[in-house]
């Protein structure tokens, strides 16, 4: 049998990942919290389903339960789409073999159908179809029931796969879904109509008569069939390792970084990465989402506009990029590190030349974020501080930080919401960046005297700013120290 | 121009190099051979300060390659794929590496076109990134940057792999002529005995970790390293 092989090369490659067996220990305590986690769920489930008539005090059981379902499906939707990883199985190898392209295909499929969230929604339904649709019908109606929204699950399963399948191939397409996306909610969202009561209502008609419900399992069934149809024309080794290096003589070309000598030349060096890698290139076509993350909140007064909440607006809008850019350090350069570290080249040079940019990135995205001021002076106010605070301790504080990683970043593969080359580590850099600023301002809007908190971020940032070499001086140390670990974790390509 | 006293490298506690002592001169092109694991990519890595030593020395000019950086501006290195930036084209890592090695745009110019004839018009002018470039010609394009900037010392691991035969043939003229005109130090390791002793005039065999042969080349020399590896 095919699949046995396929199945157990897949299995040999998650155990035998240089990752998994050197840190056996900390999965073994993941795997541990997982367990728990997962009871907890079972529990869950089981509670609400079993005492769901109760919970519900007025109104129709059954009913309330689809218009739950329906933002049910919404979270699912969400959570799959930020955090599923795609199926992949290193297709290569098996190309040049007689075996059926289609078989390839399909285990493919079959193996992206199996997933922690799925596994969460077998868990979360089985309950309610076991007390309430069994109560309120009978078994096999709760077998249907439980088959169809199933299937709405496994369909929107698929559909996830399908959409960030073609968030590689083209963001256009993505573009375009997540906008008619947005735009349902946002009609729910003022009162257009109401998303749970339209999905809910379509489960309530198709109850009346349950073997309609069989309709649903038509979703996952047409999901399926697109990304099959999708997969099986990519499924060839020009299309996997299509790479087209764009217009070379465009891309990363500043006749004014030359004039700046070898700073000049590292600036360039890390433009060129920017646009001519996948991963580094669709975090830029993120950029604008990340610079109208304020309109998210500043048009409603709910989010009062001197409190703790908008200073973490106003880092994350002026110096998002910044930090993204900078927290990777020492992540991109997996691929030629031992260069690097051999060449000649001056650490201290290579440091200048990311902080150089990172400080243009960050002027440029607090300039674009000046129109805020549209929603009150306070806003251009707090996004000054937080820009000052950014440059002078964030930045640097930041590139100090990334010195600590050891794991290569695959620049060359995945989108924007692969977790590949991410440790623990970019996530510990971000909590200070966000947290020390709410410790340097809220005690004065406690005192009364927001404006005051405002002014003592920007003067940390101010007071932070000429400490900028003593900072390169501290990562240039412990680059030096760890420098054996560094290379030899960023030699191993997972 | 360097010496090695008593290097360690062990791992997971299997010795992979064990070299009590070697003394490598001036101008002497060195060739090292041995089988899959038997030691050359590591003493390599130890030798550019990659890796870490668990004991002894290796000393490039009297200096300390660990304790001391001074090494870098006499040695230039090609070891593996590592030593390439990818995504730039041929023509953005020479002039990177070449800034890197304080030459002027005009020396670089003028290097590259020394290098024209061992390019093979396959590397300049293509409009392509290294990474979309054949294994062949990623490799020319290393051991080119290696030389950039004449460094008294040159570090090739494996060189001739993944080379055509003219390119093979033009690598040894290449190395040949950089050693009487620059007086370039050579260190090659190879799998391929006629090459490395057509280029080398000293090879040292190692077996296990261990330097079990040190040979000053002549005409029977391939004959023994022959007889040496057919087992």
């Amino acid at each position: 049998m095919l699949i046995k092989y396929f199945l157990e090369h897949q299995w040999k490659q998650a155990t035998r990942s240089a990752i998994w067996q050197k840190n056996l220990a900390v999965n073994l305590i993941m795997g541990f919290f997982f367990f728990i986690l997962f009871l907890e769920l079972v529990v869950i489930s089981y509670l609400l389903g079993f005492k769901w008539h109760e919970i519900i005090e007025k109104g129709d059981p059954i009913v309330e339960l689809h218009r739950m379902f329906a933002w049910y499906f919404a979270g699912m939707f969400a959570f799959r789409f930020f955090m599923q990883k795609l199926p992949a199985l290193e297709v290569r190898p098996y190309l040049h073999l007689p075996l059926k392209k289609s078989s390839l295909v399909h285990f493919l499929l079959f193996k992206g159908s199996i997933n922690l969230f799925t596994l969460i929604s077998i868990v979360f339904f089985i309950p309610f179809a076991a007390f309430q649709i069994n109560y309120y019908h009978n078994a096999s109606v709760a077998w249907l029931w439980f088959l169809a929204v199933f299937s709405i699950d496994l369909g929107l399963n698929y559909f996830v796969i399908y959409l960030k399948k073609q968030m590689v191939a083209s963001l256009k397409t993505v573009s375009l879904i997540l906008a008619i996306i947005l735009i349902l909610a946002a009609g729910d969202y003022f009162g257009w109509y109401s998303y749970s009561k339209i999905v809910g209502s379509v489960l309530d008609v198709l109850l009346l008569k349950p073997s309609f419900l069989a309709v649903l399992f038509l979703l996952p069934i047409a999901m399926y069939a697109i990304n099959y149809q999708f997969l099986r024309d990519a499924l060839y080794l020009e299309n996997l390792s299509k790479d087209s290096g764009g217009d070379l003589s465009e891309t990363g070309q500043i006749g004014y970084l030359k004039k700046l000598g070898l700073i000049g030349e590292l600036i360039s060096l890390d433009i060129r990465m920017y646009l001519r890698n996948k991963r580094t290139k669709s975090w830029l076509y993120m950029t604008p989402i990340f610079l109208l993350y304020g309109l998210f909140f500043y048009p409603s007064g709910e989010y009062t506009k001197d409190g703790g909440f908008m200073i973490f607006i106003g880092i994350f809008v002026t110096s998002v990029m910044m930090i993204n850019y900078l927290q990777y350090t020492f992540a991109y350069e997996g691929g030629f590190f031992d260069f690097l570290i051999s060449s000649g080249l001056n650490m201290g040079d290579y440091l200048r030349a990311k902080m150089t940019l990172a400080y243009c990135v960050g002027i440029a995205c607090y300039v674009l974020t000046i129109p805020y001021i549209y929603f009150g002076t306070e806003i251009l106010l707090i996004n000054t501080a937080c820009f000052i605070f950014g440059l002078g301790l964030v930045a640097p504080s930041v590139l100090y930080f990334s010195s600590y990683n050891k794991k290569t970043m695959a620049i060359n593969k995945g989108g924007a919401f692969s977790y590949q080359g991410i440790g623990a580590m970019h996530f510990f850099i971000l909590m200070p960046v966000f947290i020390v600023p709410l410790f340097i301002f809220l005690p004065f809007k406690w005192a009364g005297n927001p404006e005051m908190g405002w002014a003592a971020l920007a003067a940390t940032g101010l007071l932070a700013l000429p400490f900028r070499k003593y900072f390169i001086q501290l990562t240039l140390k412990n680059l030096q120290q760890r420098k054996y670990i560094m290379a030899a974790g960023l030699r191993e390509k997972s | 121009m360097i010496t090695i006293d008593n290097l360690q490298k062990s791992y997971a506690g299997a010795t992979v190099l064990n070299i009590h002592s070697l003394k490598i001169n001036k101008g002497e092109s060195f060739g090292l051979v041995g089988n899959n694991g038997a030691g050359k990519t590591t003493m390599f890595r130890l030798l550019i300060d990659l890796i870490k030593a668990d004991a002894g020395s290796v000393k490039i000019n009297d200096n300390n390659v660990a304790k001391d950086d001074s090494w870098k501006s006499v040695t230039g290195s090609f070891l593996d794929q590592g030593f390439l930036i990818d995504f730039l084209s041929p023509e953005e890592f020479f002039n990177f590496t070449g800034k890197i090695k304080g030459m002027s745009s005009d020396e670089i110019q003028s290097f590259l076109h020394e290098m024209a004839e061992f390019f093979n018009n396959e590397i300049i002018g293509k409009k392509k990134l290294i990474r979309n470039l054949s294994m062949g010609n990623q490799q020319k394009i290393g051991i080119a940057a290696a030389l950039m900037g004449n460094p008294p010392l040159v570090v090739l691991d494996e060189p001739f792999n993944s080379l055509d035969p003219t390119t093979q043939i033009r690598l040894k003229n290449l190395i040949k002529r950089k050693k009487t005109e620059n007086n370039i130090t050579f260190l090659i390791s190879s799998h391929d005995l006629n090459h490395i002793t057509e280029v080398c005039d000293r090879i040292v065999v190692l077996e296990n970790g261990l330097a079990v042969h040190d040979i000053q080349t002549s005409s029977d020399t391939l004959a023994s390293l022959e007889s040496y590896f057919a087992v």
